[in-house]
């Protein structure tokens, strides 16, 4: 490619090409009207920006449709009816399968209801909002877990919720769920009260009585 | 002194063009344009903190101990230690070893995190016999366990400390290690080049010590004290 190739022929001038026997004609620089296309065009994104940095509406669409509920509420969500049981705790935890579990902090075990709507449906999502204003990761496997199983239309599945906390975590504390691990963004999320005070947490700590955490079944524990 | 760097036609059509820069720019010298462009280079990149002084050569020296804070943890490392039999942790072959480094954990950051995240903060270079390959970042523990109930920690909760060990499994035709090269990596809060979600990412080694190993006392890491 030559030197000439590579400048190009100029856009606002198609097919008009210097030859040797007559002179390129002589452009102009840019017009008002150039100018004035360019300033609207970088106006119309200072603008677009400021919309966007003022009015964050994109956290607002995408935002989860948080459903509330207490200790013992049915909490109606899309995919499913949840039922929180009343939260026990203590310094040690039974994980029915004949284990235990210290922690540094305590154990807050609560049971939960799931009855699915119009379809089986798994509930991965779980997590629990400190009094202390930090977030408590549970999962469906590991120390602070929680595995519900496939919930199926029609028959409640009764699943336990386990997770370690501070004892300054306690009071407060909220319980979250949801249908998909990691990403609750457009869809239900039940966010529950679990009506924990400050007597709560000393118990709890005080307290090295196994606090068993039952295994998901259809059935629901004999001790609830 | 060499002429001007464009080319004889380029510069006859900036010149019927009128426009003045363009017509001064390729009028220019090769090596003219060359140092004017390094400047401009320069001055970009300082705009985003390019010419700030570095803050730190290399990694640090780790030291039993001293809790140092490796995002998103604080750890302090104690001991190194091996034993052939560890309850609750299952070899890969019955005459393998288990060489475990004792460490206090706790997660600095608002959130629980993940345990893999907690396997990549703390790995081991130099020791021979290692069952787990090494990637960049050294040899990451086969399990990293809560020494109270041997439990794998995971997750790691804020706002707790635990008392760990991460487990190396060692073969057990290598003689054990006198001591091991221990390092520690920093993690990132960011979203990945493909993947939106805001995760610890990126662990990056900022402390490499050389700690002693010795046979646990009593087959365990937490009663070696």
């Amino acid at each position: 490619m030559s030197a000439t190739d590579a400048a190009g022929t100029p856009a606002d001038a198609p097919g008009e090409q210097a030859t040797p026997d007559r002179p390129a004609p002589r452009r102009r620089p840019p017009r008002p009207r150039t100018v004035s296309a360019g300033a609207a065009v970088l106006a119309a994104l200072a603008v677009g920006h400021l919309v966007v940095t003022a009015f964050p509406v994109s956290d607002r669409v995408q935002a989860s449709f948080v459903r509330p509920g207490g200790v013992g509420e049915l909490v109606e969500l899309r995919y499913a009816r949840l039922t929180a049981g009343e939260p026990t705790g203590s310094t040690v935890l039974d994980t029915d399968d004949g284990t235990l579990l210290a922690t540094p902090g305590v154990w807050l075990i609560v049971p939960v209801t799931v009855e699915a709507v119009g379809e089986p449906r798994s509930l991965a999502f779980a997590e629990v909002l400190g009094g202390d204003g930090r977030t408590y990761a549970v999962f469906t496997g590991g120390r602070s877990s929680f595995l519900p199983g496939t919930a199926q239309p029609g028959i409640p599945r009764y699943a336990t919720l386990r997770v370690e906390v501070p004892p300054d975590a306690v009071p407060g504390a909220r319980l979250r769920l949801g249908l998909d691990l990691k990403d609750q963004r457009r869809d239900d999320v039940a966010d529950i009260d679990l009506g924990l005070t400050q007597a709560d947490a000393d118990a709890w700590a005080g307290d090295d009585t196994p606090v068993v955490a039952h295994a998901p079944s259809d059935t629901p524990p004999e001790d609830s | 002194m060499s002429g001007p760097a464009a080319p004889p036609e380029l510069r006859a059509r900036a010149r019927a063009s009128g426009s003045k820069v363009a017509r001064r720019v390729l009028d220019q010298p090769l090596r003219r344009i060359g140092v004017v462009g390094a400047i401009v280079l320069l001055a970009t990149t300082a705009a985003f903190g390019g010419l700030e002084e570095q803050t730190q050569d290399g990694p640090e020296v780790l030291e039993a101990g001293t809790p140092v804070e490796v995002a998103p943890f604080e750890l302090t490392v104690h001991r190194v230690v091996w034993t052939g039999d560890l309850p609750g942790q299952r070899l890969s072959d019955d005459g393998n070893r288990w060489v475990g480094v004792v460490a206090t954990v706790r997660n600095t950051s608002d959130a629980g995190v993940l345990g893999v995240t907690l396997r990549d903060a703390l790995t081991l270079s130099g020791v021979q016999g290692l069952v787990q390959a090494p990637v960049d970042i050294g040899v990451t523990a086969s399990a990293v366990v809560v020494l109270e109930d041997a439990s794998p920690l995971s997750p790691v909760q804020p706002g707790l400390t635990y008392e760990a060990a991460f487990l190396f499994e060692q073969d057990g035709s290598v003689a054990p290690p006198t001591s091991v090269d221990v390092q520690l990596q920093q993690h990132t809060w960011r979203a990945g080049s493909l993947d939106p979600e805001l995760v610890w990412r990126f662990p990056t080694t900022v402390l490499v010590g050389t700690l002693d190993a010795r046979e646990a006392a009593a087959g365990t890491p937490e009663q070696d004290t």
